[in-house]
């Protein structure tokens, strides 16, 4: 899984508020790219993510929907039963991402905080 | 004959009254080496400043005073350095005891790496590293390509030394009073939007900002930076 996205991958403008301690990680790592990746403490960032993905993953599943309802191959109830399956699976798969992002995040706080 | 500026960062708070005292006597100080003809002037200021040669502290620490530092290529080193420059400088030419030979005699320095910090417990495991602190050319006009607008309730410490980082990175910033409005905060990002070869660059005190305004305030402003 690829830890950190750039800014791109959740709209075109979007611009995360960024954390101070964001900016001194740039510095202390030497790469202002990281002022561009969404922090990982991003909860917006993350939602427009969990949002994007889920509507890729929905036009991906209603295609192939059509598809297999197209080529009358397999039953319609069938068909919604493995759409609902996979819909699910992929949730779960965008939340875990989402997780272990969230983990990520409270481990980096949690210096902060001490 | 060559002028070698030395100016040291140290916090007040390292030292006692009487420490700061005896260091101030210092400030602009001039040796002259009759041998190796060198004037060294050693400096040492109490705030930021872009000409500080030597960051004074006792531990690295993720903070922005010492982001600053790390952008104007500085040494770390340990108050005994400094405490040792000035013996050095304090000892009589031609100084016979085995206690070192005065910087008048010859201008050699305290070796840095002899004085490093220790690292502060907060510091991520990445941090830990030597390497991280240590003067890096790739640190040099970091922020050039960012334009920053910085937001904040009251000016606090933090704001200013954000300032400071962001300025000695080479990066552009505007302030931007979170109490002036979501709208008005939408105009100066479609305003930095609009410049051209800098990409925009929103900080804040996300916890600050979220008290300042409210939580349902906040999440307009949110929003209005995400669209």
């Amino acid at each position: 899984m690829q830890a950190k996205r750039d800014r791109s991958d959740y709209t075109s403008s979007s611009i995360p508020v960024l954390p101070v301690a964001q900016v001194i990680q740039a510095v202390l790592g030497a790469k202002p790219d990281v002022l561009f990746e969404v922090g990982l403490d991003d909860t917006s960032g993350l939602y427009i993510y969990a949002r994007r993905n889920t509507l890729v993953l929905m036009l991906s599943l209603s295609q192939n929907l059509r598809y297999y309802q197209s080529r009358k191959r397999m039953n319609h109830r069938l068909v919604q039963l493995l759409f609902a399956e996979q819909l699910l699976e992929q949730c779960l798969g965008t939340l875990q991402k989402v997780q272990v992002r969230l983990k990520g995040t409270l481990s980096n706080l949690q210096p902060l905080v001490e | 004959m060559k002028w070698i500026p030395i100016c040291a960062y140290v916090s007040v708070r390292l030292f006692s009254a009487e420490d700061c005292a005896s260091l101030g006597k210092y400030f602009g100080l001039c040796l002259y080496s009759g041998v190796l003809k060198l004037f060294v002037g050693i400096k040492v200021v109490y705030a930021p400043h872009a000409e500080v040669t030597h960051h004074v502290i006792s531990e690295y620490t993720a903070d922005l005073s010492c982001s600053a530092s790390l952008l104007s290529l500085c040494q770390f080193v340990k108050p005994e350095w400094l405490q040792e420059v000035i013996r050095l400088g304090k000892l009589p030419r031609s100084n016979e005891q085995p206690n070192g030979v005065s910087l008048e005699d010859h201008f050699i320095l305290p070796q840095e790496s002899k004085y490093r910090p220790a690292f502060s417990p907060s510091l991520l495991p990445l941090q830990r590293k030597l390497g991280v602190w240590e003067p890096n050319e790739e640190r040099v006009n970091l922020f050039q390509t960012c334009r920053f607008i910085c937001l904040h309730e009251k000016v606090t410490v933090i704001d200013t030394e954000l300032r400071e980082v962001i300025h000695r990175g080479g990066g552009i910033l505007e302030n931007f009073d979170i109490h002036s409005g979501i709208q008005k905060f939408g105009r100066a990002l479609s305003r930095s939007r609009a410049k051209e070869g800098k990409k925009t660059v929103v900080v804040g005190n996300l916890d600050s900002m979220q008290l300042a305004v409210g939580k349902e305030s906040w999440e307009g402003f949110l929003t209005q930076a995400q669209r």
